[in-house]
């Protein structure tokens, strides 16, 4: 909110409120616990309310962006959105210079909200009368989703391999290579067919292995997990390999 | 919830009209067929209970400097050039809104209320993700 007309450098904003950054750093997101979020992608349409969470007003966004020198102050919002597709449809399909791939429809949207905190209180307007500037919806897949890389590295630990899933392009390489301090291997999971059998590697050895078939496959150490002698806690959950 | 709240005397470029009840009936109207192209896939599961430290998402790895010399964020203003995901290593549903409307402020001390604007950033992703710890997980997250 501001104080008369808008500044486009924000020096006159006074309220924002956000959820600030998530611990692995994502921007002003949250998990949907109380399933809030309703999406019929089959019908285009979409919505999510949450009332009262509890949220911090952190009065600009230039505030929060550098480090909140103006303290937060705690309140709720409120607020319920509703998006609806239309008939105009785009897609993306540049992956690798753009980072991202999918099917999107723009669309209209919906706002209705409220925020209080110990001084102030805000309530917009019926959700009806709000307006779109701009909406869209669709399906996408970013990172290792869209543009799955063609080198990959995959650590084989005392407690497991890491990542334990992992996605590759189609005709890219894997390599495993062992960091922990006993020996490891790396085996496919019956019925899998590629071939896949390290033996055992000792401490800095690797395992590299090109893929030309796409599909999800399973894999999992031997030595740890297949013969029955796993006494330092190594994760036998089977691993996963994505090609293509 | 980016509330670039405006105030009364915002800009004239930065508003646009309200789309009435009806209008957004109409434009509704015409979005099933699109839709029913089977282009958007549907997403596994969601989440039960807040995910662990290690089972969190990562940031979208793209994103913008705030202003010259600005700190960089990991999101994207919504637009059609532009992922719409806050979340990286994601295959799911999304989606993102820029909703401008109108309300009320008011000053609990006082009792004194203003008439203000807002302009909110608004978006959802539900699918699967790639968490801190390398795992695949699915979950629904919402970007306020």
């Amino acid at each position: 909110m501001y104080k008369g007309a808008v500044d486009p450098n924000f020096a006159n904003q006074t309220h924002d409120y956000n959820p600030g950054l998530s611990p692995s750093g994502v921007l002003w997101t949250i998990p949907d616990l109380g399933n809030s979020l309703s999406v019929d992608a089959r019908n285009g349409t979409a919505s999510m309310r949450i009332n009262n969470l509890p949220m911090l007003n952190h009065h600009s966004i230039p505030n929060v962006l550098n480090g909140d020198p103006r303290s937060p102050v705690p309140g709720t919002v409120s607020f319920e959105v509703r998006w609806q597709a239309t008939p105009k449809s785009f897609s993306v399909t540049d992956a690798q210079a753009r980072g991202y791939a999918g099917e999107f429809n723009e669309a209209n949207a919906l706002l209705g909200w409220s925020a209080k905190q110990e001084d102030f209180q805000f309530t917009s307007d019926k959700l009806e009368t709000s307006s779109t500037f701009f909406a869209m919806m669709g399906h996408e897949r970013n990172g290792i989703y869209a543009a799955p890389p063609s080198e990959v590295p995959i650590r084989i630990t005392d407690s497991g391999f890491d990542p334990p899933d992992a996605r590759v392009a189609i005709g890219g390489t894997v390599t495993w290579t062992n960091d922990g301090s006993t020996v490891h291997s790396v085996r496919e999971a019956p019925g899998t067919g590629l071939g896949i059998n390290s033996g055992g590697l000792a401490h800095g050895q690797s395992y590299k292995v090109t893929f030309t078939r796409p599909g999800t496959y399973f894999y999992t150490s031997e030595v740890n997990c297949l013969n029955g002698n796993n006494p330092r806690g190594f994760n036998c959950d089977v691993a996963t390999l994505t090609v293509g | 919830m980016h509330h670039h709240a405006f105030g009364p005397a915002a800009h004239d470029h930065l508003w646009q009209r309200p789309v009435t009840r009806g209008e957004f009936l109409r434009i509704s109207a015409g979005a099933v067929a699109l839709t029913s192209s089977g282009l958007w896939a549907i997403p596994g599961r969601v989440l039960a209970a807040a995910p662990s430290p290690a089972k969190e998402p990562r940031p979208v790895s793209g994103g913008i400097e705030f202003g010259p010399g600005g700190p960089f964020i990991h999101i994207f203003p919504p637009d059609r050039d532009a992922d719409p995901s806050s979340i990286g290593d994601f295959d799911g549903l999304v989606g993102a809104a820029i909703v401008r409307g109108k309300g009320t402020g008011t000053d609990l001390t006082t009792g004194k209320t203003n008439d203000l604007l807002f302009d909110s950033d608004m978006r959802f992703m539900q699918g699967t993700y790639r968490a801190v710890d390398g795992s695949r997980q699915t979950g629904s997250f919402v970007f306020i």
